[in-house]
């Protein structure tokens, strides 16, 4: 499956949302067994074309699920990416065929490892704003959520700060 | 004299790659053998000096021509990258402005120095809003395809244009730059001192640009 989410997509899952506002930053978000935890996104340098979103994701079921799409209404393309390093090189690619949240176990979206890559900013992110974020998993189903937006060269959720 | 420069160079490479030096690959010679750990590092050091020139000619985000020349009294932090990557580049600057903060009044004999390898998308002007979120001392610079080349290669770093997905055709504005994700320190005279990884800490980065400031 490609990880581009297509309109006719993103509505399908825009219908069947379950949408989150967490009271608290540090409250996790809860989508059938996962629970998504530290969202932060970096706020735009400059043009702002390229943005990441950065979150810890785990599993509480007995059973593998699966990242399998990401979209914002503030950016034409939403990807999972990864960085990876090999002899000082840094690379960038979209992760293919999905990312596996194991069971019982939990997976850490961060800089210089994985993120969720946002193409085509519409709207510069600003540090102290928040993200609207869908993530759609296999299992588990689609979930919206808010992500707060720490600096430019920010390396944690801001509220950890 | 040839043996220990290849010998050297095999040492170096451990340290980071060169990827257009021809010798780069030399089988380890009985000679290298015989050389001591602190031989070696100082063999290292003496032929990334080198090698790693740091020349290069480009114009920086206010739009002046500027050469490693116009940088000497203070001590350049180098780092290539591009304005489209939404990972490596904004957490070294991150990294590399913390560092200034770490330094305080020391922090004025450094001069942070983003190259981009991406001059079709990152001009003068978009290099000047995008440095100017991370720290004001940070100094943009682009130039032509052939000046990013040339400085590039003074450095031995490395870039090329990839797609996004891999075995995917490049388009003409959606790509990303594979490169180096080194952060050199040179010293007041333009010399070669150190490579950092961009995963070393705030603290060690600032720490060991002191000692050598200060040796």
């Amino acid at each position: 499956m490609r990880f581009i989410l297509s309109s006719a997509l993103a509505a399908m899952a825009l219908a069947a949302i379950s949408v989150q506002a967490p009271a608290f930053a540090e409250d996790p978000v809860s989508v059938g067994d996962l629970r998504i935890m530290h969202p932060w996104a970096r706020a735009s340098a400059g043009h702002g074309k390229s943005g990441a979103a950065f979150m810890t994701i785990a599993n509480t079921g007995g059973a593998d699920d699966k990242l399998v799409a990401a979209s914002t209404a503030n950016a034409k393309k939403t990807e999972i990416h990864e960085t990876t390093m090999e002899d000082g090189v840094m690379k960038m690619r979209m992760l293919m065929g999905g990312l596996t949240i194991p069971a019982g176990g939990e997976v850490a979206l961060k800089p210089m490892g994985l993120h969720v890559m946002l193409m085509g900013v519409t709207e510069k992110l600003v540090e102290g704003e928040t993200l609207v974020l869908t993530l759609t998993f296999e299992k588990a189903g689609s979930v919206e959520f808010a992500v707060p937006i720490g600096g430019p060269g920010a390396m944690m959720a801001p509220n950890m700060n | 004299m040839w043996l220990l420069v290849a010998t050297a160079v095999a040492v170096v490479g451990a340290q980071f790659t060169i990827r257009m030096m021809d010798d780069a690959n030399a089988p380890p010679t009985a000679e290298e053998q015989a050389l001591t750990a602190e031989e070696q590092a100082l063999t290292a050091q003496q032929v990334a000096r080198d090698i790693v020139t740091g020349e290069f000619s480009l114009i920086d985000h206010h739009g002046n021509a500027v050469t490693d020349e116009d940088f000497r009294g203070s001590w350049p932090l180098i780092f290539f990258g591009y304005t489209y990557c939404p990972d490596v580049c904004p957490t070294t600057l991150g990294v590399v402005s913390l560092v200034m903060d770490e330094l305080g009044e020391d922090a004025a004999k450094v001069q942070p120095l983003f190259i981009t390898v991406d001059p079709q998308r990152d001009t003068p002007e978009v290099m000047a809003d995008y440095v100017a979120a991370f720290h004001p001392k940070i100094i943009g610079l682009s130039g032509s395809l052939e000046q990013v080349a040339a400085a590039a290669q003074s450095h031995r770093a490395y870039y090329v244009k990839a797609p996004v997905e891999e075995g995917a055709e490049i388009s003409e504005t959606e790509y990303a730059m594979d490169h180096s994700a080194y952060l050199y320190l040179m010293d007041a005279q333009g010399v070669y001192a150190h490579v950092f990884s961009p995963t070393d800490t705030v603290e060690e980065i600032a720490a060991e640009i002191r000692e050598f400031m200060n040796k």
